[in-house]
């Protein structure tokens, strides 16, 4: 092994120097042409370094030997075979496994990196190859058979790159003068690789910059397009379309934190049984994600093995799904993990620091666009739940007007569908029993168009039987509520008769739905039914709670409408009661009277007038057995009822055997004090009157207890009103009673009226005793009916037809045209 | 002035308790309470003063009968300032003008 001078050494001066220094330019030449072609074709080559390394090699053998093998330094100081060349292609085979090997340390490719100068070695053969080519490689070495080498060292721009070797079977290959040549060559394939590295890191350099311009045009576009996704799964949407897009990853999920557990809002890249079995996962270690979440830090994957080893339960389910490596980033917002991302890749991969540094930009933008989503919806779902309750109060106020309305039932639920339209449901609907049969009484859609395809759908498919298996016959049937907070096709696939109904009932599109029963003495009677289409709103356990609020006022109205119309029944049964069937016909005498319960129904009014024949009355020598009476009990409801019967029964029988009127009121004063003693200060006033035929009319003789003086209207419109006076009956053991004497002639009229007339108001005051007498006047000539009737009529006008009290009218007249001499009897 | 209103006043001896308004049915367990307590102090003389009111009907006199009542039991003096509306105008006719303690001014009762 004889070292050699580099071919920068001074030029040699001996002979022999001369002669070998002749050799060597001959030589040199030869090879500068040699090396002039080299240059090129090595700067021609392909630029991926081996290729270019393989090139230069191949360029050494045969010219300088049967073997060329350059090997390159690698950054923990071993040398690598990165290309070898054989002349003989037989032994590409054992080259290949040559290839695989690493030179050993104490090597002479070694000896050369450490030195910096080249070698010759002319006893290959007897060299231990186990010291030359390494473990294992003894075979190789035997059948190549080499016997002489010539190794330098390959730099380029003052770095070492590795080592150049040239090997021969013929052990005197080898001179000092062939060492320049291999140098040279050395030195050219290490400029080759030298442009080809600078190539390359240029080119990675530029891929860098490309990348790196890529990837801040995808965090401006993904923050752009994360400004506006205000739901996660519009976030989660632009996350993982930019996110897999720059870093190529197969697959990419998103999660976000609630609660104690993870779940999934949006995924690419795994098939839907996978997605479905990890909609949660629970916050509790052994995955990435949950991992991620937990300690705030991203968990990177670089292949198969680096996740089996850290997740062995997760990492065989992500290789079968088809991926190497993973990337998981926590998403945190002010300290706090409120999700993560997972990137999935095919193939391993390392994640460098642009990696790196992009996903966990990317991840900051989701999570920062999380939190303003969370803010937003926050407030949204504020806003909309105050919204909602303003609607539902509109509601339930328009409800409780429309059912206090005093209409019948199926107006007012009418009415009440359609308060609930748009405000809390697109269709609103109310059935009830009705002859075992369930039936749809009322609905409502803001569109005329929805309506007529409902009638048309209720037409064709009248589904009214209430043991049928339509949600309302179920909640007619049980009694409890039902929310379908998400209607799905197979909800509608399931209870639809047949294929033309469902496809009907699809095109309603609804999406949510509430039936609440209608209880009515804890029996169900019907059902409301509340669905949403066209708003896409999705009813909760609150929005329930508002229609069964809603149902138990509707029920309650409709329960009290029933009742209201049975007592309205009843007290105007009780007051047909009080008031005579039909006046006495009495010859010579027309009689009329009237009554008008005051605006509200329900309670039986106070007053009364009665006309009967009191056979054994008689008062002078007229004839005429008969007792009128009018009167006004103080009060309204069952006591003022009862003190009306008592008085018109009272009457009665005071009358059958008492002569003057003032003893029978006497009779009846007594008989209220003795017997309603205990309704303390209730009180009535009243006429009483003995009617008798006289012969030129009719003589009635009264007695007057606080009531409204009688007036006589005679035949030519003059008005003549009586002294009235007395007291009241009820309360004072003896009352005064007044007397009142009238006699008509044919064509006079006796009027007899309560004082909801003279009382009765209206804005502009009183309609007083003036009118009343004034109206009277205008009604001369006319026959008892007709005068009742426009009596009644202008009270009632005068209060514009809402009378606060009760009215009583009764008209005696001495018929006109009955001018009969009459022979007393 | 749809409304029932009542003030109660104090002048030595009497209580004085005005009506305003409407008087009606369904003013009378207003009015019978504040009735009941101007009662509770036990007044020589409670003047019910009924001018301020523009309607009266017969609940109105019967929650009046009924004060008068329990004045006269509990030997205290009722009396009542009708004026000359609707208040004289409906007692009148039911004869309680000559049964009831009424008078002409608020010094009859007072003395002053």
């Amino acid at each position: 092994m004889v070292p050699q001078g580099s071919p920068q050494d001074p030029p040699p001066c001996t002979e022999a120097d001369l002669r070998e220094a002749l050799t060597r330019a001959v030589q040199a030449s030869r090879w500068s042409k040699f090396l002039a072609d080299a240059g090129p074709a090595l700067l021609e080559a392909s630029l991926e370094q081996r290729d270019a390394l393989d090139r230069a090699a191949r360029l050494a053998v045969p010219e300088l030997g049967d073997l060329c093998v350059i090997n390159l330094l690698q950054p923990d100081g071993s040398l690598l075979r990165a290309a070898v060349v054989h002349v003989d292609p037989e032994f590409d085979p054992i080259i290949e496994q040559l290839k695989l090997l690493r030179p050993l340390r104490d090597s002479p490719n070694h000896q050369v990196l450490d030195s910096g100068r080249p070698l010759i070695i002319r006893d290959l053969a007897a060299a231990d190859p186990w010291s030359i080519a390494g473990r294992g490689q003894q075979q190789v070495w035997d059948r190549l058979a080499l016997a002489s080498c010539v190794l330098v060292p390959m730099g380029a721009r003052g770095r070492t790159l590795g080592t150049f070797s040239v090997s021969s079977t013929d052990p005197d290959r080898y001179t000092d003068a062939d060492v320049p040549l291999v140098q040279g060559l050395a030195l050219r394939a290490g400029l080759a690789l030298d442009t080809a590295e600078l190539y390359d890191s240029q080119r990675h350099a530029r891929e860098f910059a490309d990348r790196a311009a890529a990837r801040t045009a995808g965090l401006l576009e993904a923050t752009a397009a994360l400004s506006g996704a205000l739901s996660p799964e519009a976030i989660a949407e632009v996350v993982v379309s930019q996110g897999s897009g720059l870093l190529g990853a197969g697959s990419a999920v998103l999660f976000v934190r609630v609660a104690d557990r993870l779940e999934l809002v949006h995924a690419t890249g795994w098939p839907p049984d996978i997605l479905q079995r990890c909609q949660t996962v629970p916050l509790v270690g052994g995955t990435p994600v949950s991992d991620a979440v937990l300690d705030g830090a991203p968990v990177w994957l670089e292949n198969h093995d680096d996740a089996l080893a850290r997740y062995p339960g997760w990492a065989p389910a992500h290789c079968n799904g088809g991926y190497q490596a993973a990337a998981c980033l926590p998403l945190i917002v002010e300290g706090t993990a409120v999700g993560a991302m997972n990137f999935s890749f095919t193939a391993a991969r390392e994640f460098g620091s642009d990696d790196r540094t992009f996903l966990r930009a990317l991840a900051g933008q989701c999570a920062q666009a999380l939190d303003r989503s969370r803010l937003y919806s926050a407030e949204r779902a504020a806003r909309a739940a105050a919204e909602r309750q303003r609607d539902q109060a509109a509601v339930l106020a328009g409800a409780s007007l429309a059912l206090d309305t005093p209409t019948s039932q199926v107006q007012r639920l009418q009415q009440l569908t359609q308060l609930t339209v748009p405000r809390i449901a697109d269709w609103c609907a109310v059935h009830l029993i009705r002859d075992g049969k369930l039936e749809n009484i009322a609905y409502a859609h803001n569109d005329p168009d929805k309506i007529a395809f409902l009638e048309e759908l209720t037409r064709r498919y009248p589904r009214r039987d209430r043991y049928g298996s339509s949600g309302i016959a179920r909640v007619i049937r049980t009694g409890q509520p039902e929310l379908i907070s998400d209607i799905s096709d197979a909800m509608l696939a399931e209870t639809a008769p047949d294929e033309t109904h469902l496809r009907l009932v699809r095109a309603l599109g609804m999406t949510s739905a509430m039936i609440v029963p209608l209880r009515v003495g804890g029996v169900t009677t019907g059902t409301i039914t509340l669905v949403a289409a066209e708003s896409g709103y999705r009813y909760d356990s609150d929005d329930l709670a508002f229609a069964q609020d809603l149902a138990t006022r509707a029920a309650l109205a409709l329960d009290n409408a029933r009742l209201y119309e049975e007592q309205h029944d009843i007290a105007a049964t009780l007051q047909a009661a009080l008031l005579p069937h039909e006046l006495p016909d009495i010859p010579g005498v027309e009689l009329a009277g009237r009554y008008v319960a005051a605006g509200d129904a329900n309670d039986v009014g106070g007053d009364l007038y009665d006309v009967f024949s009191s056979s054994s009355a008689r008062i002078g020598g007229a004839a005429g057995p008969w007792s009128l009476m009018i009167g006004d009990v103080c009060g309204k409801g069952a006591a003022a009822a009862a003190l009306t019967a008592l008085i018109r029964y009272t009457i009665r029988a005071e009358a059958s055997h008492r002569l003057l009127p003032a003893e029978v009121l006497h009779g009846l004063n007594q008989a209220i004090i003795h017997q309603l003693s205990t309704i303390e200060g209730r009180f009535c006033t009243a006429i009483y009157g003995l009617l008798t035929l006289t012969n030129n009319g009719v003589r009635v003789t009264m007695a007057c207890a606080g009531h409204l003086a009688p007036r006589v209207l005679r035949r030519h419109g003059e008005i003549e009103v009586g002294q009235g006076g007395g007291t009241i009956l009820g309360v004072y053991g003896e009352p005064t009673l007044a007397s009142e004497d009238v006699h008509l002639t044919p064509g006079d009229t006796l009027v007899l009226v309560t004082d909801g007339v003279t009382e009765a108001r209206s804005p502009d005051g009183f309609y007083g005793e003036e009118r009343l007498d004034a109206l009277l006047a205008s009604c001369a000539g006319r026959d008892a009916g007709s005068i009742a009737a426009a009596i009644i009529t202008d009270v009632l006008q005068f209060q514009a037809d809402a009378p606060r009290d009760d009215i009583a009218v009764l008209i005696v007249q001495s018929a006109p045209g009955m001018n009969v001499e009459r022979t007393s009897g | 002035m749809s409304q029932l209103e009542v003030h109660r006043e104090f002048e030595g001896d009497v209580t004085i308790v005005s009506f305003g308004g409407e008087f009606d049915y369904a003013e009378m367990g207003t009015a019978q309470e504040e009735l009941r307590a101007a009662e509770e102090l036990a007044p020589k003389v409670l003047l019910l003063d009924l001018t301020g009111l523009a309607f009266m009907d017969s609940s109105a006199v019967r929650v009046i009968l009924q004060a008068d009542r329990r004045a006269r039991e509990q030997g205290r003096r009722l009396a009542l300032l009708t004026g000359t509306g609707p208040p004289h105008r409906v007692l009148s006719i039911l004869g309680l003008v000559t049964r009831l303690d009424i008078v002409a001014d608020r010094e009859a009762v007072t003395g002053s």
